[in-house]
C-alpha cells in the first residue's frame, strides 16, 4: 500500500523543551494509524507539523504525491478534528459547517450537498438548525468531527476525537472512523486510550517523549513488548498467577488439574506494551 | 475569488457572531446610542423644543407691528424670541440657537394700510441654511397673519373709511400694479366703502348711506354681500386676486458659524460614535484571541487562507460593523427631537468611511499584538479607554484644556472626532479635512501592516 503521508526526522524544540525528536514516520493510504501516548508525548505537535501549522526547526512532512504540508495548496487535501471543540456555539451546525465549508472554496449545490453529508455521517440532521451551544458533549464533538469532513480530504487527523464524551458517542465515533476507513480515507488517530486504539486503528505508533518507539499492528506490539500473558487459577479460596509466554498451554495443563474452581487469562494489551516500552503507564 | 469569497465568509459570520451576542450587540450599537442621547441632554439637549422657535424685531414699533408681533406670539407651534436689533438675530442663527428670524422694518404699521401698493406689508427675515420646512411655514404663517391684520383693520367701521381713502390714493400712484388688477382692487375698495356706510347707517339709525364715493365698472353689486361684514367682503375678493399678498416675506440665508457647534447632539453623537468604534475594534480585536482559545483559529489556519488573509477576513467584518455603527448614529440624529444637521455630506461620509479605516487598522493591531482574550480584553479596554477620553469622548473635543487637546493627538479617537465634526458642524474644507484623513488612514495602513506581521510571527 503506497504511502500517504510521510514525515520524516521531525524535530521541534520549545526553548528547552524537545517536543518532537527525530520522529519519522510512513501512513499507509487507506489505514486507520494509532498515534498513541500519554498528554505532552508530542502527539499534537506532531499532527501540527503535519498539516503545516507548524513549521519544524528540521525534518519535513509531505503528503505523497502533492508536496509539503506547509503549502496551503496541499493543506486542502487535510481536514482536522482538533482536541479542543473547534466549533462555533452561537452558530447552527449547518451554519458552521457552511462557514467551514466555505473556507475551503465550496459554495452553491455542492456545499449544501456536504453540508447534508457531513450531517448524516455525524447523525446530526435532526439539529442542524439548533445553535451548537444547545448541543451536548457529544453532540459537539460529533460537529467538531463533521467540519473536518466537510470538504471531503482523502487525510483526516483526528486528534482525541473521543475526549470528554458519553460511552454511547464515544461508540458512534469509532464506528463513523471505521466507516471512513471504509470510504478510503486516510486516518491518524491520536488517543490516550489504548482501546479505542486497540479497536479501530489498523497499525498503532507509541510516541513518549517526542519520539517514536515503535510502529506496527497492535499485535505485532504487543507480541514485540506485551511480555507474558497472566492466567489466574482459582482453587477453593486460593487464587494463584502464573506467567507465561503460551497462555493456551499453560490453560490446558491447568485445567486438567484437581480442585480448581476457575481459570482466568489476562493477555498483555498496549498499556503493557507502553509500560514495557517507557517505564511508565500511559495515563500517569 | 475562493480567497475573497472565503475573507467574506469570515467577515460574515463574525458580523453574525456579534449580532448574537447581547453583549456586543448592546455594547456596539445601543451604549453608543445611549451615550449620544445622555451627553446630549447633559450638554443642554437640542436646538429646538417642538416649537419653532423665531427671532423677532420691531423696528417700527407701531401699534400695527405690536400687535403684529403679538398675533405671532399666539401662533401654535411658533415660539418667539425678541431681538432690539436684527444683528443680534442673524447672530443667533449663525450660531444654530434659532432657525429664522423676521425683521418687521420702520413704516410696517403704514404698510398695514397700503397693502395694495408697493408690494404690501415687508418683512425682512433670516433663515438658517437646509431649512426650507422652516421657511415654508413661516411664510405661511406670516401671510396668513398679514391677511388677518389687513382684515382686522377694514373691519374697524371708525378707521375704515379713511383707510379706504388712504388705500385708493395709494392705489392711484402704485406702479407696481398693471391696470386690471387696478380695477378689481378699486372695485374691492368701492364695495367695502359701500358696505362700510351702510353698516354705519344701520348702527346709527336715520342716518343715510352715503353713495359709492367712485363707482368703478366689474365691481359686484354691493348688494350681494349686503350681510356681510366689510372683512367677509375683503375675503371673497382677495380670492379673485389670485397671486396677490398683503406681506412681503424676504428670507436671507445665515452661513452657520463652523467655530461651534449649533445643538449639543451635534457633539454628542459624534461622541456616540467614538464609543461605538471603540466598541467594535474591541470586539474584533478579542474575537481573534478568543478563537485561539476556543481552538477554532487552528480551523481558520489550516484552511488554504493565509494568516494575513484570515486577518483580513476580520477586517473587513470590522470595518463593515465600524461603518454600520457611524451611519446607523448619523441616520438617528436626523431624528427629532435630535435633529442634527450633517452640514457637508460628503465629508461626512468620507469622514465614516476614514474612521472605519483607521479603527479597523487598530483592531488587527490589537489582534497581533494580544496572544490571550485577558491580554487584548483588559490591555486593549484599557489603552483604548483612555485614548478614547483623552481623544474627545466623555468631554468634548472644543471643551478640552489646550494641554489635553495637544496630548490628545496621539489618539485615534480625536482625529476620528474631528472628521466627524467636520461634516457636521466644523464645515470642513478639503483641505481641513487632509491632516485627520491622513492621520487616519495612516492608522488603518500601519495597523494592518504591523498586525498581519506579529500574528504571522506570534503564530
Amino acid at each position: 500500500m503506497p504511502a500517504m503521508l510521510v514525515l520524516t526526522k521531525l524535530r521541534k524544540t520549545y526553548g528547552t523543551l524537545t517536543a518532537v525528536d527525530g520522529l519519522s514516520l510512513s501512513v499507509k493510504r487507506g489505514e486507520v494509524f494509532g498515534l498513541l501516548g500519554p498528554n505532552g508525548a508530542g502527539k499534537t505537535t506532531t499532527i501540527s507539523i503535519a498539516v503545516g501549522l507548524l513549521k519544524p526547526d528540521d525534518g519535513g512532512a509531505e503528503l505523497h504525491g502533492l508536496g509539503l504540508c506547509i503549502d496551503p495548496a496541499v493543506r486542502r487535501s487535510i481536514g482536522v478534528a482538533p482536541q479542543s471543540l473547534a466549533i462555533y456555539e452561537a452558530l447552527s451546525g449547518d451554519e458552521n459547517l457552511r462557514f467551514f465549508g466555505s473556507l475551503y472554496g465550496l459554495k452553491g449545490r455542492l456545499l449544501a450537498e456536504r453540508v447534508e453529508m457531513a450531517l448524516a455521517a455525524v447523525q446530526l440532521t435532526d439539529r442542524r438548525h439548533d445553535r451548537a451551544s444547545g448541543y451536548s458533549g457529544g453532540m459537539k464533538r460529533r460537529l467538531n468531527l463533521a467540519a473536518a469532513l466537510i470538504h471531503d480530504p482523502p487525510l483526516l487527523l483526528l486528534d482525541e476525537p473521543t475526549a470528554g464524551v458519553d460511552p454511547q458517542s464515544r461508540a458512534g465515533i469509532i464506528d463513523m472512523v471505521r466507516l471512513l476507513r471504509d470510504r478510503g480515507k486516510t486516518v491518524i488517530y491520536t488517543t490516550h486510550y489504548m482501546e479505542e486504539a486497540q479497536k479501530v486503528c489498523d497499525r498503532v505508533g507509541i510516541i513518549d517523549r517526542g519520539r517514536l518507539l515503535d510502529v506496527g499492528t497492535v499485535d505485532e506490539l504487543i507480541e514485540r513488548h506485551g511480555g507474558s500473558s497472566v492466567v489466574t487459577v482459582k482453587r477453593g479460596e486460593i487464587e494463584e498467577q502464573v506467567r507465561t509466554q503460551d497462555a493456551v498451554q499453560t490453560l490446558a495443563e491447568l485445567v486438567t488439574q484437581p480442585g480448581v474452581t476457575s481459570v482466568r487469562v489476562d493477555r498483555p494489551d498496549l498499556e503493557s506494551v507502553f509500560l514495557t516500552l517507557t517505564g511508565r503507564r500511559l495515563r500517569d | 475569488m475562493g480567497s475573497i469569497a472565503s475573507m467574506l465568509s469570515i467577515a460574515r459570520k463574525d458580523l453574525t457572531l456579534i449580532l448574537r451576542d447581547p453583549a456586543a450587540a448592546f455594547f456596539t450599537f445601543i451604549f453608543p446610542l445611549l451615550i449620544a442621547v445622555m451627553f446630549g441632554f447633559f450638554f443642554g439637549g437640542g436646538k429646538t423644543s417642538g416649537n419653532l422657535t423665531v427671532g423677532v424685531v420691531d423696528l417700527d414699533r407701531t401699534p400695527e407691528s405690536i400687535a403684529f408681533v403679538g398675533d405671532l406670539e399666539s401662533v401654535d407651534g411658533i415660539k418667539v424670541r425678541r431681538f432690539e436689533i436684527p444683528e443680534d438675530a442673524s447672530r443667533s442663527i449663525r450660531r444654530g440657537e434659532l432657525r429664522a428670524a423676521v425683521v418687521l422694518p420702520q413704516g410696517f404699521g403704514e404698510s398695514v394700510s397700503n397693502v395694495f401698493a408697493g408690494g404690501g406689508m415687508k418683512i425682512e427675515g433670516y433663515i438658517a441654511p437646509g431649512s426650507p420646512a422652516e421657511s415654508g411655514l413661516l411664510t405661511g404663517k406670516l401671510t396668513e397673519l398679514g391677511f388677518q391684520r389687513m382684515i382686522d383693520s377694514f373691519s374697524n367701521f371708525t378707521t375704515l373709511l379713511p383707510r379706504l381713502d388712504r388705500a385708493r390714493k395709494s392705489l392711484d400712484s402704485a406702479s407696481d400694479l398693471t391696470a386690471p388688477r387696478k380695477s378689481a382692487i378699486a372695485g374691492m375698495l368701492d364695495s367695502l366703502g359701500v358696505l362700510s356706510r351702510e353698516m354705519e347707517s344701520e348702527q346709527q339709525p336715520g342716518q343715510a348711506a352715503n353713495p359709492p364715493a367712485e363707482g368703478k365698472a366689474g365691481a359686484d353689486s354691493p348688494a350681494d354681500a349686503s350681510h356681510d361684514a366689510p372683512g367677509d367682503v375683503l375675503k371673497t375678493r382677495s380670492s379673485l386676486l389670485d397671486t396677490w399678498r398683503p406681506i412681503n416675506v424676504a428670507f436671507e440665508e445665515i452661513k452657520r458659524d463652523a467655530s461651534r457647534p449649533q445643538s449639543s447632539f451635534e457633539v454628542s453623537f459624534a461622541q456616540g460614535v467614538v464609543w461605538g468604534l471603540m466598541s467594535c475594534t474591541l470586539t474584533f480585536g478579542i474575537s481573534l484571541a478568543e478563537e485561539r482559545t476556543r481552538g477554532t483559529l487552528l480551523r481558520l489556519t489550516i484552511s488554504p487562507l493565509s494568516r494575513s488573509q484570515i486577518l483580513l477576513g476580520k477586517a473587513i467584518g470590522c470595518f463593515v460593523a465600524c461603518t454600520c455603527v457611524q451611519v446607523l448614529l448619523m441616520l438617528i440624529s436626523q431624528i427629532p427631537p435630535f435633529s442634527v444637521e450633517i452640514s457637508r455630506p460628503w465629508s461626512m461620509a468620507a469622514a465614516i468611511l476614514l474612521s472605519s479605516i483607521g479603527f479597523t487598522g487598530i483592531m488587527m493591531l490589537l489582534a497581533g499584538l494580544s496572544k490571550t482574550e485577558t491580554a487584548a480584553s483588559g490591555g486593549g479596554r484599557a489603552i483604548m479607554l483612555i485614548l478614547a477620553l483623552i481623544g474627545g469622548g466623555s468631554v468634548p473635543l472644543f471643551l478640552l484644556p489646550a494641554v489635553v487637546q495637544q496630548i490628545g493627538s496621539i489618539s485615534p479617537f480625536k482625529w476620528s472626532t474631528l472628521l466627524l465634526e467636520g461634516g457636521l458642524w466644523r464645515q470642513f474644507s478639503m483641505a481641513d479635512m487632509a491632516i485627520p484623513a491622513m492621520v487616519m488612514l495612516a492608522i488603518g495602513i500601519g495597523g494592518w501592516l504591523i498586525g498581519s506581521a506579529t500574528f504571522r510571527w506570534q503564530e
